[in-house]
């Protein structure tokens, strides 16, 4: 676990959160607005360097309910074909205005089943309800890593739901301390450009107002990479970004 | 047991204890003179085990199981607030004063109260937590149920159904098959508690003490919450089938 808040701490933002009397104050510094003849951003996220033998998992618990087949980490998800990253998130960062947040029409869930979380990383937006379910005949403790958001760890039994709010913008590792191989991640963003890549590591982001921005890929084993990227009116502008392995 | 031999655990133990006497020595003259400017008794009397900056890190910490706590995080273990709030100042005065018994927090009860209450905002400022969110309304503690053979079995079947024995052990030794390879938010071992050892419940003895732990979860450890998983009724019979399993002589002694 070590190190998760340093990542943590590492993808905070400098936001106005903090009034001066020292009360909460939430605002995130972007302002929505009606977007005209707003630019489009595509692009992939690729691999650079040898692509990696997939993660086997050791599950040495619950091994009717977790053990069904081999499971395989889901860390660093590369497809063989494309060399593309899946689940990596591509956002624009520090936008101050822009389109409208969409809430979701119901809360995005995190499931767990036969000991894996569903999906494996989960994009939201800050002030969103993430209803975190247990799928599994076995009791798993939902464990949070956070500092600006509430750092939980709570008992889930079968068939449980815990509904639980996401205020701050902030990467937050999700841990089951009875199933160590168990790891999700909720990344809570202050705007609405964001977007997860798919299997080929493909992404598209609309609706944005011209001008110059920075987007940001980050991806948990592989970190952040941050382009400028300039949008005029009504086009379209690829941005492909390259990750490699830390320290290489 | 991944972590730890016995050899090493008992290591740990008489380094934890010397540490402790050094410190017992240091507050028979904490009262002399009592400086009251919060973070001069910071650096004082925390600093050693905690670090200057509140990190954890102070120079005996190497030397200390369980670890200082790491204040930068937010996270306090013993608190009356629900899973993921932060501890409200009575919370943490009361660990200042009572300690964390089993463990090198040794109860400060030495530093005046003034003293003590110009730490919490120091404590405080070590975590940017607590510019984010305030601590929540302490948990409700519902009506206590008489502890009869009935509750302990009610309760015995819960600390089967919530799998308190995956950690705590299916006799409640702290020897269940998770326990060996449990760490807290900062990577470090840490064991169960083993209840047939006794009465050093880390946030006190009392049967509503033992009642908050498992309904606030201790943040910073693996022991979650079940405040969602269970009724008041539930716990209490969680609490009297967890007090069964202490030895009774044990139990008197570290009753209120």
């Amino acid at each position: 676990m070590k190190g998760l808040y340093g990542i943590a701490l590492g993808m905070g933002l400098t936001l106005g959160v903090i009034g001066s009397s020292g009360t909460l104050v939430k605002s995130y510094g972007y302002t929505e607005m009606d977007v005209a003849q707003g630019g489009t951003i595509t692009g992939t996220v690729t691999f650079e360097g040898d692509m990696p033998a997939p993660k086997l998992l050791k599950v040495d618990k619950d091994l009717e309910t977790c053990g069904h087949h081999e499971m395989f980490s889901e860390e660093l998800i590369i497809s063989k074909d494309t060399k593309g990253i899946k689940n990596v998130i591509v956002s624009i960062e520090g936008i101050e205005k822009g389109k409208k947040f969409i809430p979701p029409s119901s809360n995005p869930a995190l499931d767990q089943k036969e000991c894996t979380y569903i999906p494996h990383v989960l994009a939201i937006s800050a002030g969103t309800t993430v209803d975190i379910l247990n799928s599994d005949k076995v009791l798993h403790n939902v464990h949070s890593y956070a500092i600006k958001n509430s750092p939980f760890n709570e008992g889930v039994s079968t068939g449980g739901k815990l509904p639980k709010k996401f205020e701050f913008p902030e990467l937050v590792p999700i841990k089951c301390d009875l199933h160590k191989w168990m790891s999700a991640f909720i990344v809570i963003k202050d705007n609405p450009y964001f977007v997860m890549t798919d299997d080929n590591g493909s992404f598209k982001i609309d609706n944005v107002p011209a001008g110059t921005y920075k987007l940001q890929a980050w991806q948990e084993k592989l970190g952040k990479q941050v382009q400028d990227v300039t949008i005029e009116a009504g086009k379209e502008v690829k941005v492909d970004f390259q990750l490699k392995p830390k320290g290489k | 047991m991944k972590y730890f031999n016995k050899k090493g655990c008992i290591g740990a133990v008489a380094v934890a204890f010397t540490v402790a006497f050094s410190l017992a020595i240091t507050r028979a003259y904490a009262t002399e003179g009592a400086a009251t400017d919060g973070k001069e008794v910071y650096k004082e009397y925390c600093a050693p085990c905690h670090g200057e900056e509140g990190k954890g890190d102070g120079p005996v910490a190497q030397s200390i199981f369980p670890k200082p706590r790491d204040f930068t995080t937010g996270a306090y273990k013993i608190r009356s607030t629900p899973s993921g709030s932060l501890p409200t100042d009575e919370d943490i005065l009361r660990t200042l004063y009572y300690g964390i018994p089993g463990t090198s927090m040794i109860p400060w009860d030495v530093l005046t109260q003034e003293q003590r209450e110009a730490l919490v905002p120091v404590l405080k400022g070590f975590s940017e937590a607590f510019q984010y969110r305030k601590p929540e309304p302490p948990v409700e503690i519902g009506l206590e149920i008489r502890a009869t053979a009935e509750t302990i079995a009610l309760g015995k079947k819960i600390y089967e159904e919530k799998e308190c024995w995956k950690c705590h052990g299916e006799e409640g030794k702290g020897d269940g098959p998770s326990a060996s390879e449990l760490e807290d938010d900062w990577g470090n071992p840490i064991l169960p508690f083993d209840f047939t050892k006794g009465t050093n419940l880390r946030g006190g003895n009392s049967d509503r003490d033992v009642y908050l732990r498992f309904t606030t979860g201790m943040t910073g450890t693996p022991m979650p919450s079940f405040a969602a998983e269970l009724s008041n009724e539930q716990r209490w019979y969680l609490v009297h089938y967890v007090r069964s399993l202490m030895k009774p002589a044990l139990v008197a002694k570290g009753a209120e």
